[in-house]
This record gives C-alpha cells, structure tokens and sequence, in this order.
C-alpha cells in the first residue's frame, strides 16, 4: 500500500469522522411560528396600528317586550372619522348587517331593538378607519346594565359570581361571530363545591354567526346561591356573556356582562365601598385542578393603627369562595381599592359584587376585575353620563407614588380637559372620586 | 464554476430570476424555522426504508473506503475523487442538517445528489478494480476486502430494491394531492384559486418564503399538474398574500377573507402530514398559530380538517374571472388591506368558468367590470364586441377593465414580441451549443485515429521498415529512439 493511497483512505476516513461527530446530538426539530399572540383579557382600547378593529358585545336582551333593548355605544376619540360595519346576532335569524360612521371626536348610538327582536343580540362591530372605544347597553325593565365590549374572543370563559335563588335567573349568551360552527361543543359546568358537568350541554354546537342562550334556575341548577361558570369550546372561539336577574337573596337589579376571558393571576378593583345598607361581596372562582391561596389587599384606605392586614383566601379546586367585605369589620366606611392576587400563576378569576341601597330597594351591579397587564395611565368611557352625578369616576393609584389625574372631554375641537378636573391629586396607592359636572354630561 | 456561469449565460434571461426576490427559495426552497435534525444515520441512508431495515443502505458507503485501496491505475483516481464527492457534500449535509449552515438547511437533496453519485462511482470503481487489479493477481488482503465490498454493496441496495417492488417508494397511500382533489374542479359558481400556507416541507407544491419554516403558494382550482412544480416569478399578486399573512399574523384585521378576495383565493389549506417529510407517527411541528389567527377571521371558516390537512374556505371570494357590478364593482377601484377590509364584495358573477391559460373564450357581459385576478399586464387584451378596452388595476393588484353597456366580450393574452424574439434567440444559442458540442465529439473521434506514437524500429535514422500505430495511453519505459507523434503522451482510460 503506498503512502498516496494511505493518504488519500486517511482523508476519506477523516471526512467521515468529521461527519460522524458533527451528526451526533443533533438539535430538537424548531416549530416555525405563524403568530404568537397574547391571550384574550381585558378590554382595551387599541393603540397599535390595524387595517380594522373588531369588538364583540356579549348579548342584549331585545325581545320586542316593554323595558327591554339594546343599544351599542361607540366613541371616536380620534381625528378621523371612523367606518364600521355592525353584525347583529341573534339565535335562529340571519345575521343582519349595518354600516355605520362615527364622526370624529364624537360618540354614536345604535338602536338595537329597532333592528332586530330576539332574546338576545349580540354584535360585532368593525371599524375601519379611526379608532375606537365599544360599549353596549342592555336595558332591562329593572335597569341598564353598561358593559364594555371585548377584544378578542376566546376559546374559554369564566364567570366566578352568580346565582339562581329565590327566582333570579341567570342566562349565558354564548356567540359565535364566524362563518363556521364552533364547538363540538361548549361544556357548561356550575361550580358550587363540586363540579358539575351538566350533560345537556356537553357537545353543544355553537352555529354560524348566531347566538344560544343557556337559561339556569329553569330546569339546570334551580335554587343555587353561588353558581359559577365555565364554558370551554373543544374546537374554535367564541363570546360569552352573563344575563343576571336578581329576585332575592339580598340582591335585586340586572347586570349584563362580558365573562373573564382567561384566568389571571391578580385582579384589580379601583371602587369598593363600606356603608349603611351597602354590601360588598368578593367571589373568587378556581377552576383549576389545584386549591389555590390568595391574598386580598385593600388599597386607599387605613384603619386606626395605620395598616389594614391583608386577607387570605383559601379558593378549594373548582370552587368559589366568597369574601364578605363588609363583615371583615376592619375597613372603615367610604371607599377603597382592591387587589387579589396569588402566587398561582393563571389560576383564578374575580368579580365585586356591590349592592347598594336604592330608594325603597337595593341595586346589585358586578364587576370583573381588571387584569394586571391592563392597569393603565389612560382610559376611555364610551358611554357619559345623562346629568351631573357625584362619584361617576373612581381612580385607583396602583403605584407607591403620589400622582394627578385629569378628566377630558372630547368634543369637535379635540380633548379638552373639564373644568375643575385637572390635575387633581390622587395619594400613593390611593383612590380618587371624581364628580362629573353637567357639562360633562350628555343626555 | 466556469460550466455554471455557462449554464447560466444559457438561461438568460430567465436565470436572473435566481438574483431577484425569491430567488434563494427558487434555488434551495424556503428556509426552515430551524435545523431539520433528521440524524446522521437517515441523512446516510438517504431517507429510504425503514428505519431499521434502511440501515443497511449504510452499507454503500464501504467502496468508498476500500476503493482507493484496491484500485491502479485510472481506477485510482476515479476512487479518490468519488471519495471527495461523498465526504465534502456529507459533511457540509451534516453541518446543514444540524443548523450550522442556515443557507442549505431547506433541502438536503440538493447536497444528496454529488454523494449519491460519489456512492455510484465508489462502487462502479471497486468492480472495475476487481475486475481488473485483483483478479488473476496474487492472492492476499484485496480479494477479500473486494469481496467483502461487493457484498456490502448487494446488502446496501437491498432497502432502495424492497422500496422500489411496489413502485411507492413506501409513500403513504394517500397523498396530499389527492386529498385536495375534494376541491371542486371548475364549479359552476367559479374558478378559483388555492392558497397554501405551511411548512415548506408539506406543501404539495414548491411554496415561496413567507417566514422561516413557513410558506405560501397560489395554485388554481383543478388536480395539481407538474406545472405547479416550478416556482413562478413572485407578481405583485402573489407578494400581496405576504401583507395579508402579516395582517393576519399581527392581530390587524378580522377580514382576511375580504383581503385575499382579489386573487381569486376560496380555500386555504393548511398541509400537516404529507406521508414523507411528516407522517402520522413522526409529524412536522405545525406552524403556531397559523390556525387560530385564520379561526379567528370573521370572513374564513374550517372546511375540512384531518390529521393530514386543514381546508379553510374563505366566504366573501370573488371568481378568478368575474363581471362585478354594484359594490363590488366600486370596492374593485380601491386598493390597500384597508379598503379591502370595508369592501362590500357581493355582486360578482362568475364568467368563462374552466378556461385556464392565456387564451380565453368569449362571454356575455352586462355594463360593470370585468375582474381578472391577474396582475396588471400590457398583454392583456379585451375586446366590447370588437372594441378594445383599455385595462385598469383592481383591488391594486389584479386586472379590470370598465364596460359602460352590454355586450359580447373576448379576453385573451398577447404574448410580447420581445418574448418570441428572446426565446429565438435562446433557441439559436443553444443550437450553436449543440453544434459544437457534436462537432466537438465528432473531431476527437478522428484525432483518436491518427498515430498516437510512431514507434521506428532501430536508432540509425533510416526511415523505413515496419511501423506501429498506437492509440490510447501508453506507458512505455524511457527508451532510446523512441519519437513523440502529434498527439503523444494523452492519457485516457
């Protein structure tokens, strides 16, 4: 064998080798991503640029009857006037279709009612110049519940507070705005200790750009004092609202309201409130397999030694429980912010539950949480105020440093902050209680 | 180097496409999200058999050991250089495979092609060897490793011979084209189109680049053909379904459907497991939230899904070729996501279903717009009853022409003449490259029957006396009176 054949089987064989240790552990295959966005929450207004945003109101009760209606609020805080189109939703009808133009810096309210009838509607709103704020009224004989619209939609729902007893009735609108049918199908479980998976709504189909409405305390969970929700599409996503009719149990009025689209670690309250005749209830819903601790943490207020301890609440797996505020006896009366939070990442969902004295009855209103990547130095509402009204607007500073805050109009020459409301001092983590004036108020 | 410059100057000017947009992906494919890992064993075998019984395709790769040992002579250098063939592109296919090499991940056929010929050579080397060098010489150490090579070669071809018996290539049963022919083929509601979008590898035709391990490509309603194997040049049409991806991607629009309406798009299909690069035991990671950026489109819904595939349809397309009247006629005079987001589409009206091609029939049409999902171009003829109208962008990316009255309309393409004039040219360059290459081959033939070496018997200069004409290569000790002919000393085998 001559050394050039020596030469020539080394650098082969060297070839090889160099193959061989560069092929061993070779790294794991790489999944090519398409969009990796965050998941649904809560309701924003959007900065970013879009070609068209899209808002999902939960469901409006407009079956024709006397008191009943609906009307979608949408406000254009933006130079440019806004073109949308709005898709009115309904169980069983076709989906009927509105063009719709808000001015510049102003507001526009759509009838519902006189558009369509049925138990519920729900609406998509796409606008597609301009930005926008959504909000839908749903108008009840026993009152309006304002709610705003959602973002996004989502392939589940929470909602932690509810209830069928003593006759209040609780209706789920569940939407779906697209083409297909979703589902395969939504499973509905009330959570009151212990799981329940109700069978008649398990592989419930969702048809094509229309509603369902599931009733409780007909014949599903008649008679339950907490009653917690949490549908879960197997395929697809969809909008949830939740229709509430309070009878009895201490509360009565009507809220309409977007569910929790995720769970979330930490849920902010800016208004709760400590007085005669007011109760004020926290309901924490886990829906997870784990018990969950958390910790409720009262912002704005102090107690006579200086620091109100935080409270712990022990949430079971697939429960609720529920924080009387009020019987805490450690808050003093008046105002005061709230934070839930846990070390349980993604885990809970919470509502405020407020029922206040009303003349000769009481008026209960609900409230989610806002989320904790939602705090923000900016906020719009769509819907004023018909009159000058004490305490419209309560601010909560979330930070450890003493801010200001300023409450704008917006009219045809732009934002205009009002009167009497700018720059107004708000303590470190402290509360703000604005009264809106009657310019501020639009009929 | 200097033969693919040739073959590129050849080609002009189509190959220039390889220099412009796309052109990497024309070349190598689209890029992947990262190394494609298929391991150095299923890189050695090339992917064939199973993947214990394919093992023994390794078994092709000991010529090329043993070749440069066992061979003389012209043999020898064959062995050395189908060596090289093998090792270079293997260890760049390695590096590749493992990510090192970003710009050759996407196909590793590209680099399989030189080993597999080195392989062939090693092997055709080894017999030629045997054949030549050891048999009938001294028995020691090369008949035996001879041996051992050629049966080593026979077990090697075993798994490329049990693959090939039932004519598969143990493809799966079921193609991705098959499954796509559920699709209606020229439907009465119209022609359409088809967008792909997924993994590179899965695609059922050659996709171009979107996103690292993600593409897209348009093919028209119908069975796939072997013209959708070639990648077309990217037209404004085809770059505009990267915005609409983007929008979709970015959360910015709800109406992808209304985006993609213009170029004709009915269904997206979303390839998952083409029984190849990605089976049902063994499947290709799907792109994340391709699925439910598209589930979330108000104008898109899910057709068909399997383990193998998804179809979506899109609910507000307009035909290839439509006449458009009404709102949709207007929305055709915008242009932008923007204004496609707020087009109101309805009021399209399917016309010349099933003519494909450049050469169209004639229609009847009321006063509207002829929409045409094809890019703006100057070929492009339509003809009022007789009349030729002028064509104007649509959607700012397809073709429409105005029809202010009814009539009779004839669409057709007119190719350029500068076209026919390049292709001649091509053509005729290429004879010229035919010629030569034939008068070439047919010179060498003569030179070969000239004297190689005159051989004249004795050294005293006296001509005469028996003379030996011969050819091929000679290795002849260095002797006295020995001349050199015209074409002495060529080595050939």
């Amino acid at each position: 064998v001559t050394g050039r054949r020596l030469a020539a089987v080394a650098l082969v064989l060297l070839g090889f080798a160099v193959g061989v240790v560069l092929g061993l552990d070779p790294p794991g295959a790489v999944a090519p991503v398409f969009s990796r966005l965050p998941a649904p929450a809560t309701p924003f207004a959007p900065t970013a640029e879009v070609v068209s945003s899209t808002w999902y109101c939960p469901g409006m009760p407009v079956n024709g009857a006397e008191g009943f209606g609906g009307e979608i609020v949408i406000g254009n805080p933006g130079d440019v006037d806004a073109v949308g189109e709005i898709t009115l939703l309904t169980p069983g009808q076709e989906p009927v279709r509105l063009p719709v133009i808000v001015v510049a810096r102003e507001s526009t309210v759509v009838d519902v009612a006189a558009e369509v009838t049925a138990p519920f509607a729900a609406a998509v709103v796409e606008l597609f110049d301009g930005r926008g704020v959504v909000e839908q009224r749903a108008i009840h004989p026993v009152g309006t519940a304002v709610a705003p619209c959602a973002n996004s939609t989502s392939a589940s729902w929470y909602f932690a507070d509810g209830t069928t007893a003593q006759g209040s009735v609780q209706q789920i609108v569940l939407t779906n705005p697209f083409p297909g049918r979703r589902g395969g199908g939504p499973l509905v479980r009330h959570d009151v200790g212990a799981a329940v998976a109700p069978r008649a709504f398990q592989g419930l189909v969702l048809g094509p750009e229309s509603t369902t409405v599931i009733t409780l305390g007909e014949n599903l969970a008649q008679d339950e004092r907490r009653l917690a929700v949490t549908i879960t599409a197997t395929t697809g996503r969809f909008v949830a609202g939740r229709s509430q009719h309070y009878l009895g149990d201490g509360r009565l009025g009507y809220t309409m309201s977007l569910g929790a689209p995720s769970l979330d670690d930490q849920w902010w309250f800016a208004d709760g409130e400590i007085g005669e005749g007011i109760t004020e209830l926290l309901v924490a819903y886990n829906p997870t397999e784990l018990e969950v601790v958390a910790d409720v943490v009262f912002l704005g207020v102090t107690s006579d030694d200086g620091f109100i301890e935080p409270v712990t609440l022990t949430i079971p797996s697939r429960s609720v429980s529920v924080l009387d505020v009020g019987a805490l006896g450690v808050l003093p009366e008046g105002r005061h912010g709230i934070v839930v939070s846990t070390l349980a990442a993604d885990s809970i969902v919470v509502e405020r539950v407020l029922t206040r004295p009303a003349g000769d009855f009481v008026a209960t209103t609900v409230v989610l949480g806002v989320q904790p990547g939602f705090v923000s130095s900016r906020w719009h509402v769509a819907t004023g105020v018909p009159f000058a009204l004490e305490s419209a607007l309560v601010a909560l500073n979330v930070t450890g440093l003493e801010g200001s805050v300023t409450v704008s109009a917006i009219g045809p020459g732009g934002e205009a902050p009002l009167s009497g409301l700018e720059q107004l001092p708000i303590p470190a983590s402290g509360i703000l209680a604005i009264d809106l004036p009657a310019e501020a108020a639009r009929p | 180097v200097i033969a693919s410059l040739l073959a590129l100057a050849l080609h002009l000017p189509w190959s220039l496409r390889f220099f412009d947009t796309g052109g990497r992906t024309a070349l190598l494919g689209a890029p992947l999200a990262g190394p494609r890992s298929e391991g150095l064993v299923d890189l050695a075998r090339f992917g064939v058999g199973g993947s214990s019984f394919g093992v023994l395709a390794l078994g092709l790769y000991l010529p090329v050991l043993v070749a440069p040992l066992i061979a003389r002579g012209w043999r020898f250098g064959w062995s050395v250089r189908a060596g090289f063939l093998v090792v270079v592109p293997g260890v760049l296919l390695v590096a590749a495979d493992r990510g090192s090499i970003p710009e050759l991940v996407s196909d590793p056929a590209v680099l399989m092609a030189p080993i597999a010929l080195g392989l062939a050579l090693s092997a055709a080397t080894v017999v030629a060897a045997f054949s030549e060098d050891i048999r009938g010489s001294t028995f020691g150490w090369r008949q035996p490793l001879g041996l051992l090579t050629a049966i080593a070669v026979g077990i090697g071809l075993l798994p490329v011979l049990v693959a090939s018996a039932g004519g598969r290539w143990e493809q799966s049963e079921t193609s991705l084209s098959q499954l796509l022919a559920q699709l209606p083929t020229d439907p009465a509601e119209g022609d359409y189109r088809i967008l792909h979008v997924g993994d590179p590898r899965v695609l059922a035709v050659p996709g171009f680049e979107y996103r690292d391990g993600i593409a897209y490509a348009l093919t028209s309603d119908g069975t796939l053909t072997a013209t959708e194997t070639w990648l077309s040049v990217a037209s404004v049409g085809v770059r505009s379904v990267a915005d609409v991806l983007d929008a979709v991607a970015n959360d910015q629009t709800a109406r992808a459907g209304r985006a993609l309406a213009p170029l004709g798009v009915r269904f997206i299909v979303v390839p998952l497991v083409d029984g190849a690069a990605s089976t049902i035991d063994d499947p290709l990671p799907s792109p994340e939230g391709l699925l439910d950026a598209f589930g979330d489109q108000l104008d898109v819904r899910r057709r068909y899904a399997s383990s193998e595939l998804v179809i979506l349809e899109n609910t507000a397309w307009i035909p290839v070729r439509a006449a458009l009247t009404g709102a949709a006629a207007d929305a055709s005079r915008s242009a932008g996501l923007d204004a496609l987001a707020r087009a109101d589409l309805s009021g399209a009206t399917p016309i010349m279903v099933g003519r494909t091609g450049t050469t169209l029939t004639a229609a009847e049409a009321s006063a509207g717009v002829i929409h045409l999902s094809v890019p703006k171009s100057d070929g492009w003829r339509l003809d009022l009853d007789g009349s030729r109208l002028t064509p104007r962008s649509a959607f700012g990316t397809v073709t429409a022409w105005d029809l202010e009255r009814d009539g009779t309309v004839e669409v057709w393409f007119e190719t350029p003449t500068s076209r026919d004039l390049v292709v001649l040219a091509q053509a005729l360059v290429w004879s010229v490259v035919l010629l030569l290459s034939i008068s070439g081959g047919s010179l060498r033939w003569r030179r070969r029957r000239r004297p190689d070496v005159v051989i004249e018997p004795g050294s005293d200069g006296e001509p005469g006396g028996p003379v030996l004409n011969l050819t091929g290569r000679l290795d002849l000790p260095d002797v006295a009176g020995l001349r050199e002919g015209r074409q002495g000393g060529e080595r050939a085998p």
